[in-house]
């Protein structure tokens, strides 16, 4: 089942943010995967219930188009299924929809909340999730069954099991890297093929020229990826070097304030980034183009679990706000947000350029100005009031290890240590 | 690592390194013998005029070679400072220039952010400290004193406090004495302080200046930041005018200096012992000492006499002892040599952080690296030289049924880096506490790393047949006490002297 993405923004009526914002922070950080005490009677919505929401985060945005101090609710979540399921599940687990929804402008009560949220879904220009074909109990079966193997490993009868069976299991290693030898140039070659024809196709939507600029930003950092380093010595495309070894950031920088009562950073293994940056007009065009690519390289050229190199990332997306003012990103990512923003400026540093020099006040020796980078980042981030997780406790590099080891091994291992049939139900092994 | 040529205009000049304190560019190996005193000052006055009596005799980084066709000249003492937020304050630091100061700096090692980033909670929780936090008398200063022998470290240590008296309102809080063994061993039997990155501007390879003294480039491409003073306040411009075009107008108060962290770091070496006594005899049936020493060398990374357990899986090698010239990728890439959970890997990832490429890996790696400064203390709880006779099997009996001693022991732990939330912060926090560092599943660092909810956290030890996990990990290492300080340049000395 696909898992797919989901972005809410409506405004909220005027007067009724403080009671909104006090609504969310009560409900809110869940990410531990359980309900916080005290607050079963409270409004919330039932995340830790659901079987097919991954993440679902709530934030409240400034709307300076509205008019000052107005705000607007972000509601963003990823899910298995179709939208239709999605949103009636979203209002089912809703209680007291009235103190949440009903803060927005627009709500007409449950019967009416799909026209609700169809009338302000705003659509990603980017979306790309680490596991896309895996919906929410495959991934759980896969952490279950590694964290019973990983149990078993402390075991000390586990080896003498493992003796009796080790041809099978090698024979299984042996079994994966011939697949992979064999169906691997096939893969590359069928992904290729697909990406070159949507690539034509944004060429005639967004402009050539905005989209061969948008692949050249994109791209210039990017060697580590073959056909991309044969296209940017073709094209001698590098970036340029830093003007001066002088860095932007300012000396004394405003603190970045997680206010109280909000889910704390980096206190767990997942984290959230919600970031609103200004666009420049002139530069929407190209910024179109550069998302458009993204969202090919993430769906197209992207292995299980990594956005060109990237296992960090459990879920980014990016949209087009306001007409073309502004950008929202909202990420879900592994670790902390120092080593996140460090990992990206090493690994896709080009891609940041691209992105965020449509930005006014975007360093001007670009990303590689690290330190000023995160300034800017810190500046346009936006605490979320709720953040909820469905696997908190695991990183991408878990999940991609943890389902690559349900598929081949785990019935093996399972049915010797336990000495019984696997659990045969479909949600918890791969066909 | 391949070695490339010195580059000379990568060396810092003579001028530099006459202004730079001699404790960041050296760890003064002749010198086994460290005596850190805190002080705490109550006016500022006196404070200045014993830093301008104290500034003459600091050490500096200027290089022991005088001539190249004479030996090198190297000190028989080394005398640095450095100084807290709270110090700075005290000294007349203007609030303008205070708070360009990183806020990890200004909010001390005992703040709720570092106490969360290091994981100090629990029995390490600086409420608990007996030095620093927020239950014990405010560090302003902090003296380390280096010398060749402990009688000539109690006779200089001696004339200092001696010498202190006469400045009343300049207080000793405490004085914490380690001395480095000549086999280099730390408590648990290991020999320590071997992996230490080189500084470009010294050497001229190793990891760019910048990461270690402020105003260089560093691994970024850019200068680090530094704090930085109005040069109103500089009116006899004792300090260099920034030369950040971002920072017009204002002097470089950080230049040639950086940040120090100090943890007292107490050791439970019976417990460690005993749990690998325990793991012995749950996976063999039977207490065997060189298991145990098999499991040690795995948690750390190295055997007893500091052979790393990539260059040599299988047992200690003597003549590997110092090696630290070695990458993980080609040689270990799964860890059957040296765990990806191991203490060294996780503080030192080299070529490999998965799913990065090695030249990638070797980047990010060296972006967040520390100078350690440690200093072992405490009498050894047993003769630690029979880990490295591992053929003598009667004399190894000795790690067996290891009872606690009630005698502090440990390290005092000491880190140079010129920004500690990207360096030691980082280090402590996404690598070395984090239970899925490279891939991992709950398996923290086995000696300094976090300890989740009771019965979690375990150190897996990849095997060519099955992998083993040990039992959930006790805690090993208790912080006892710490400080974030700053040590300027002797020029920024003179600054807070006048």
């Amino acid at each position: 089942m696909p898992t797919n993405g989901l972005i809410v923004i409506a405004p909220v009526r005027a007067g009724m943010e403080t009671a909104l914002c006090q609504t969310l922070n009560s409900f809110g950080n869940d990410v531990q995967g359980t309900h916080a005490p005290g607050t079963v009677a409270q409004p919330r919505i039932d995340f830790v219930s659901s079987r097919s929401i991954h993440f679902a985060r709530l934030a409240l945005l400034d709307d300076p188009d509205r008019g000052p101090g107005r705000q607007r609710l972000l509601f963003t979540t990823d899910y298995d299924g179709s939208e239709a399921d999605h949103v009636q599940e979203v209002i089912a687990r809703t209680k007291h929809p009235e103190a949440i929804w009903g803060c927005c402008e627009g709500y007409e009560g449950p019967a009416s909340f799909s026209q609700f949220i169809r009338a302000h879904t705003v659509p990603p220009d980017t979306y790309y999730i680490a596991f896309r074909g895996d919906d929410l109990p495959r991934l759980r079966a896969g952490i279950e069954l590694n964290d019973f193997f990983q149990r078993w490993l402390a075991d000390p009868r586990a080896e003498r099991v493992f003796n009796l069976l080790p041809d099978i299991l090698r024979v299984g290693a042996g079994l994966r890297t011939f697949a992979h030898a064999v169906w691997l140039p096939f893969d590359v070659l069928l992904r290729a093929l697909l990406a070159g024809m949507e690539v034509i196709g944004l060429m005639t939507r967004l402009g050539l020229r905005n989209v061969l600029d948008a692949a050249m930003a994109i791209n210039a950092t990017l060697n580590r990826v073959w056909w991309v380093r044969l296209l940017n010595f073709i094209f001698n495309n590098q970036p340029p070097p830093p003007p001066s070894p002088y860095s932007q950031a300012c000396p004394n920088p405003p603190p970045y304030p997680i206010p109280a009562g909000y889910p704390p950073e980096d206190a767990i293994l997942q984290n959230q980034l919600t970031l609103v940056t200004d666009v420049k007009p002139e530069c929407l065009a190209r910024l179109r183009a550069v998302l458009a690519l993204i969202d090919l390289y993430g769906r197209r050229l992207s292995t299980t679990g990594s956005l060109v190199g990237i296992s960090t990332i459990h879920t980014v997306r990016w949209a087009i706000l306001d007409g073309g003012k502004r950008m929202l990103l909202v990420s879900n990512y592994d670790g902390t947000w120092e080593n996140y923003i460090d990992e990206f400026a090493e690994m896709i540093l080009s891609g940041l350029n691209a992105l965020w020099t449509t930005a006014p006040d975007f360093p001007a020796a670009g990303a590689q100005d690290v330190a000023a980078l995160k300034q800017f980042l810190r500046k346009h981030q936006v605490a979320a009031n709720v953040f909820y997780s469905a696997c908190p406790a695991t990183s991408v590099l878990n999940l991609k290890a943890d389902l690559e080891f349900a598929f081949w091994f785990g019935w093996i291992v399972r049915r010797l240590a336990n000495g019984q049939k696997p659990d045969a139900s479909p949600a918890s092994f791969p066909s | 690592m391949m070695p490339s040529p010195p580059a000379s205009s990568q060396l810092l000049p003579p001028e530099a390194r006459a202004d730079i304190q001699g404790f960041i560019t050296s760890g003064f190996g002749h010198l086994p013998c460290t005596a850190c005193l805190f002080l705490r000052f109550d006016e500022r006055f006196t404070a200045k005029k014993w830093l301008a009596l104290l500034r003459p005799a600091v050490t500096t980084a200027t290089s022991w070679r005088v001539r190249s066709d004479v030996p090198k000249h190297k000190p028989s003492q080394a005398l640095n400072v450095a100084f807290t937020a709270d110090g700075l304050r005290m000294l007349g630091l203007p609030a303008g220039c205070v708070e360009t100061f990183p806020p990890e700096f200004l909010n001390g090692i005992a703040s709720p952010e570092s106490s969360r980033n290091l994981d100090d909670v629990g029995d390490s929780a600086p409420a608990r400290w007996e030095l620093g936090g927020p239950n014990n008398e405010a560090i302003h200063a902090l003296l380390i004193l280096h010398t060749t022998t402990e009688p000539a470290l109690a006779t200089e240590r001696e004339r200092i406090e001696t010498n202190l008296t006469g400045f009343p309102g300049i207080n000793v809080i405490s004085t914490q004495i380690g001395i480095r063994p000549s086999t280099g061993k730390e408590p648990f039997g290991f020999h320590d302080g071997i992996a230490q990155p080189e500084i470009k501007g010294i050497k001229g390879t190793g990891v760019e200046t910048g990461e270690f003294i402020l105003g260089y480039k560093n691994e970024y491409g850019f200068n680090s930041l530094g704090p930085v003073l109005q040069s109103a306040d500089d009116p006899l411009k004792l300090l260099p005018d920034s030369s950040n075009p971002y920072l017009k107008g204002q002097r470089d108060f950080g230049l040639n200096g950086t940040f120090v962290v100090y943890r007292k770091l107490e050791q439970d070496v019976a417990g460690f012992w005993q749990f690998m006594q325990s793991e012995a005899q749950r996976r063999l049936g039977q207490p065997d000492p060189l298991f145990m020493v098999r499991l040690a060398a795995k948690m750390i990374g190295r055997w007893p006499s500091g052979a790393p357990l990539t260059l040599s899986p299988d047992c200690d090698d003597h003549a590997l002892r110092e090696s630290d010239d070695f990458l993980y990728a080609q040689i270990d890439p799964v860890g059957h040599g040296c765990p990806f959970g191991a203490h060294i890997r996780r503080s030192n990832p080299r070529d490999q952080l998965l799913p990065a490429a090695p030249p990638e890996s070797l980047h990010m790696t060296a972006r967040h690296r520390i100078l350690r400064r440690g200093k072992p203390y405490g009498k050894p709880l047993f003769d630690l030289s029979v880990l490295d006779r591992t053929t003598d099997v009667q004399g190894l009996r000795a790690i067996l049924d290891l009872k606690p001693d009630q005698q502090p022991r440990g390290i005092h732990f000491l880190g140079l880096n010129a920004s500690l939330k990207s360096q030691f912060e980082f280090v402590q926090q996404v690598w070395a506490n984090n239970p899925h560092f490279n891939g991992l599943t709950d398996n923290p660092d086995p000696l300094t790393g976090a300890r989740g909810e009771p019965g979690t956290g375990s150190m897996l030890v990849p095997c060519t047949g099955l992998d083993q996990r040990t039992a959930p990990l006790p805690r090993f290492v208790t912080v006892r006490g710490g400080a974030y300080l700053f040590m300027p340049s002797l020029r920024a000395l003179t600054w807070l002297a006048t």
